[in-house]
């Protein structure tokens, strides 16, 4: 099966996306150290137990990488996509063959 | 992307999560993701254009927002206005764009010369789009007229919904045929039959705001954190919001859902249904039923045993294959009475689960204090007796008196984005109708008749169902099929019993060859290898749809971008092949063609009559007539007279379901406002989404706990007594281990869209065998070692992992079915719940050597 990334990557290309991740109460702080610590992550509130997250990546395949890396941070119970822009990285090109 | 723009995106995407999360910085002007049909975007310059959509990949059917610039998706935002999801998608929304741009999506017609071709990468050739329709429609219609019981659709709970209803109404009214059978057939079936049995209708009767009212979440084979991860979510933020929220997984091995569950309850595979009928006896013995609710709503039944298993083709013929669907009333005390053997020890000495434990299960259920709500999915349904474990789940929930109540329910998941909108509820099964009508029944052929404007009689000739999924293969392989055609599925991987479906056994290795086989398809796939024709179809928001998710909710899909190349919608693909097969037909003296489809498609013009907009409004709105039969007199006189209660599942005008993200049905009118229900049967305003239309014009407000089962018969849901009885086939010395088969969180069904996508392959980028290392020892075999599993229907190669996804214990193996390449599907039996016809995926019994 051949894979592919689509259509070409500018050479500036960001991916920036947007995420809410839930956490365990006692562990959010030591959550939003762990992500802030990641690089392309910032974390810009706090609500509750829900963290606002965005990541900054060259692709939506690293995007997701750091995204899913989530899961395995004690203390972090869910992670729901909120936005995605990739408008560099499908902005050329063409599909198929 | 310029620093001023990525600053500006940046905030725009802080924004939009804050106002997810209910925090406080997302009033950024400017910023909203809100989106009506075709309104300008912009966050990319005021020449982007912002469309409605609802995710691609799963049954939760999360809402997305989906904005292009020069024809390319630019960015996906969850969509805060769709009460299913709520503004949030998971990380697989991340690959909603990937997954239209592989670069080997199908973009010309395609068509294999050589038919001794089949099974290899290669023999298909461009082709024009006449060539390949005038091919299809000549082998439709040489094998119509021939013998039409040897053609065969095969579709798909991701076909969107009025594609679905235009396929069901050209094969059911237009070939008189009910060789029409979805891919639902291997998820859903065993619920369905099990809804039709206890409720005479097909539906849930709860919704995903259950999972936030519950104090107790029971699941039942499901492994919900990988293939529902939305709903997963939700049921965590639930139990993190209180700490008395507790949460009993059920199930055969341990899962990433049983990790974070408070109590594991792990069973022998296929004695659930022991578990169930033991927590239902212990509540009668020991007095702790809901004796108003039961005395109020609920009839009791017993049915067919001893049924034994569909290993045979002509189980369904056979003396017992024919009685399984009988059943009979019984008291009360009689059905107490075939309880009673089911004592805690018995179930424990059969499941291996310790009786103590089934005791505080069954304790959480008599706790009235607290709201309880079952959830299930593969494991439940994809059973030899999957409609057995149905009933036995909604026997517990009867007798404790949480069924239709907020937070207090029973909820099948499904898998697929619309296994009820399209595969259920548009009539794409061998048995039925749209609207839950049956083929069988006279007057739901005359009330669909009256809808599809055909002489009065015109749909006896498809009284009788066709083939299910199964038995369609089953024939195929055995040379009794010379046509068939595939879309939105890839049968070659997902199907069982693929050593004999694919012609790879001793026997049987014709039929996949002679066959004609035209798939629809996006990407190659292994199905295309088996294709004679192979239709190159748009993709998602390259064209308009809808989808139907669990909780009844439809939400449309507006088109985004075109397609690529020469990919085109597939209802112009149906409507292109209609045409040439129905070429000089009539229905009652007019043209048959366009008696079925002349208000969409004019014919000489080989298009459209009107935008994809227009297409769908129009199909949409003959297909809610089904619901509204006051749009059709003839309708409406055969719905009062024969008390058909059409209106209880009431569709509302298609531009409604963009204007509001999608609405959950029944959707009442009142004063000019369509409302949505999402608790069905249950007494309350509707205005809150309770169904107070369809309890005052149907049922009674007076009964127990508020509820009416207004479509039932006789007012009474069916409390059905079902017996254990063994799997079809339990371990031997020649096959000592069961071979469980499942979904994985990165790869969405058989891959064909997520392996598309680099990231995704490289987190999983190959099936794994999970077993337990105490197995492994026993067999020589550590992690990394390849192995053959066989079985007595085939066998397939692949590595042996102890630190997979799951964990099994030992005797059980378990491994995903997405990879082609090592096609677990090879080795797993095709044996089926007798009523569901829905194959057991989860117990084939298997060898394992290391090779
Ligand atoms: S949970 Fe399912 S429907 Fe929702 S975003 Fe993920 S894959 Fe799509």
């Amino acid at each position: 099966m051949e894979m592919g990334s689509g259509g070409g990557c500018a050479e500036e290309s960001v991916v920036v996306s947007s995420l809410v991740v839930d956490t365990l109460p006692p562990q959010t702080a030591a959550v939003a150290a762990s992500l802030s610590a990641m690089e392309g992550v910032e974390v810009h509130e706090t609500v509750d137990y829900k963290l606002v997250v965005t990541i900054e990546a060259d692709s939506t395949s690293a995007s997701h990488r750091i995204a899913s890396s989530f899961v395995a941070i004690p203390g972090v119970t869910g992670v729901g996509l909120v936005y995605c822009n990739f408008e560099d990285e499908f902005a050329s090109g063409a599909a198929g063959r | 992307m310029e620093l001023s723009r990525r600053t500006f995106v940046k905030a725009g995407a802080v924004a939009l999560a804050s106002a997810a999360a209910g925090g406080t910085l997302g009033v950024l002007p400017g910023c909203s993701p809100a989106a009506s049909s075709g309104a300008s975007g912009v966050a990319a310059g005021g020449d982007t254009v912002k469309t409605v959509g609802v995710c691609r990949f799963c049954g939760c059917g999360c809402g997305v927002i989906v904005e292009a610039k020069d024809g390319r998706l630019i960015s996906v935002t969850g969509d805060p206005d769709n009460g299913s999801s709520r503004g949030l998608n998971c990380v697989k929304g991340y690959y909603l764009a990937n997954a239209l741009y592989g670069e080997d999506r199908l973009t010309k017609p395609l068509i294999r010369d050589d038919k001794s071709t089949k099974g290899t990468e290669g023999g298909l050739r461009e082709a024009s789009w006449e060539e390949a329709l005038d091919l299809v429609a000549s082998k439709l219609r040489e094998t119509w007229k021939a013998d039409k019981s040897r053609l065969a659709f095969w579709g798909s709970g991701q076909q969107p919904i009025v594609e679905g209803y235009a396929t069901a109404k050209f094969w059911k009214a237009g070939l008189l045929s009910n060789n029409i059978d979805p891919n639902a057939r291997l998820c859903m079936a065993s619920a369905v039959v099990g809804f039709m049995n206890i409720f005479q209708t097909d539906e849930p009767a709860g919704c995903y705001a259950d999972i936030d009212e519950t104090d107790v979440f029971v699941t039942w084979g499901a492994n919900m954190a990988e293939a529902h991860p939305m709903l997963y979510s939700r049921l965590t933020a639930r139990k993190l919001a209180d700490d008395k929220v507790r949460h009993y997984d059920v199930t055969t091995m341990a899962t990433r859902t049983s990790a974070s569950a408070d109590k594991v309850l792990m069973f022998r595979p296929g004695t659930d249904i022991a578990i169930a009928n033991a927590i239902a006896n212990y509540l009668i013995q020991n007095n702790l039923y809901d004796k108003a609710f039961v005395e109020d709503h609920i009839q009791f039944k017993q049915g067919t045993e001893n049924i034994g298993n569909s290993f045979e083709d002509g189980y369904d013929a056979s003396d017992v294959g024919k009685t399984v669907d009988a059943v009979e009333n019984i008291t009360f005390e009689q059905f107490a009475e075939r309880l009673a053997p089911y004592t805690l020890e018995y179930a424990a000495e059969l499941s291996g689960v310790p009786a103590e434990d089934i005791r505080e299960l069954a304790e959480v259920f008599a706790d009235k204090s607290r709201k309880v709500l079952s959830l299930w999915t593969m494991g439940v349904n994809q059973h030899n007796r999957g409609t057995w474990m149905n009933h036995c789940i909604y026997n517990i929930h009867f007798l404790t008196g949480r069924y239709a109540l907020p937070g207090d329910g029973a909820f099948s998941l499904t898998g697929q984005p619309s296994a009820c909108g399209t595969a259920r509820e548009v009539g794409t099964f061998s048995h039925r109708l749209p609207a839950d009508l049956l083929v069988a029944k006279a007057p739901h052929r005359r009330y669909t008749e009256a809808v599809w404007n055909l002489p009065e009689g015109y749909l006896d000739a498809i009284e009788k169902p066709g083939m299910h999924t199964v038995k369609m293969f089953r024939e195929l392989s055995k040379g009794n099929v010379d046509f068939l055609w595939s879309a939105h599925n890839n049968w070659a991987v997902s199907m069982p019993n693929l050593t004999r479906f694919l012609g790879r056994g001793d026997e049987d290795k014709k039929g996949i060859y002679d066959c004609f086989i035209c798939v629809s398809e996006v990407y190659p796939t292994l199905s295309t290898q088996y294709a004679d024709a192979v239709l190159p179809a748009a993709m998602w928001v390259e064209r308009e749809g809808a989808f139907g998710n669990g909780e009844r909710r439809t939400a449309v899909f507006e088109k985004a971008i075109d397609p690529p190349g020469e990919a085109k919608w597939d209802l112009w693909m149906l409507m292109e092949i209609a045409k040439r097969v129905l070429d000089g037909e009539v229905i009652g003296g007019q043209d048959a063609f366009d008696t079925l489809f002349g208000q969409v498609y004019d014919k000489q013009a080989a298009d459209f009559t009107g935008t994809q907009r227009e297409v769908c409004r129009a199909l949409w709105e003959e297909y809610r007539t089904f619901s509204n039969p006051q749009l059709n007199p003839k309708a409406s006189e055969i719905n009062a007279a024969e008390k058909l209660k059409m209106e209880a599942k009431q569709l509302a005008p298609y531009d409604l379901y963009i204007e509001d993200h999608g609405l959950t049905w029944p959707v009442r009118e009142v004063d000019g406002q369509w409302l949505p229900t999402l608790w069905r049967f249950c007494d309350g305003p509707q205005e809150d989404g309770f169904d107070q239309l369809g309890v005052a014009q149907y049922g009674q407000q007076d009964k127990a706990a508020g509820v009416s089962f207004y479509k039932s018969a006789d007012q009474r849901p069916s409390a059905v007594f079902r017996p254990y009885e063994p799997p079809a086939e339990e371990p031997s010395d020649q096959y000592p281990f069961w071979l469980c088969t499942g979904r994985l969180l990165e790869h969405w069904h058989t891959g064909s869209m997520t392996r598309r996508v680099p990231e995704l392959h490289r987190a999983l980028p190959q099936a794994l065998l999970d077993v337990n290392p105490a197995d492994c020892e026993q067999l020589g075999v550590k992690d990394g070692d390849m192995v053959r599993v066989s079985s007595r229907y085939g066998s397939f190669d692949i590595q042996v992992s102890t630190a997979g996804r799951t964990a099994p214990p030992q005797g059980i193996v378990f491994a995903p079915f997405f990879a082609e390449e090592t096609l677990v599907n090879l080795a797993v039996q095709d044996v089926y719940c007798p009523l569901s016809k829905e194959p057991d995926f989860k117990k084939t019994c298997v060898s394992i050597r290391k090779v």
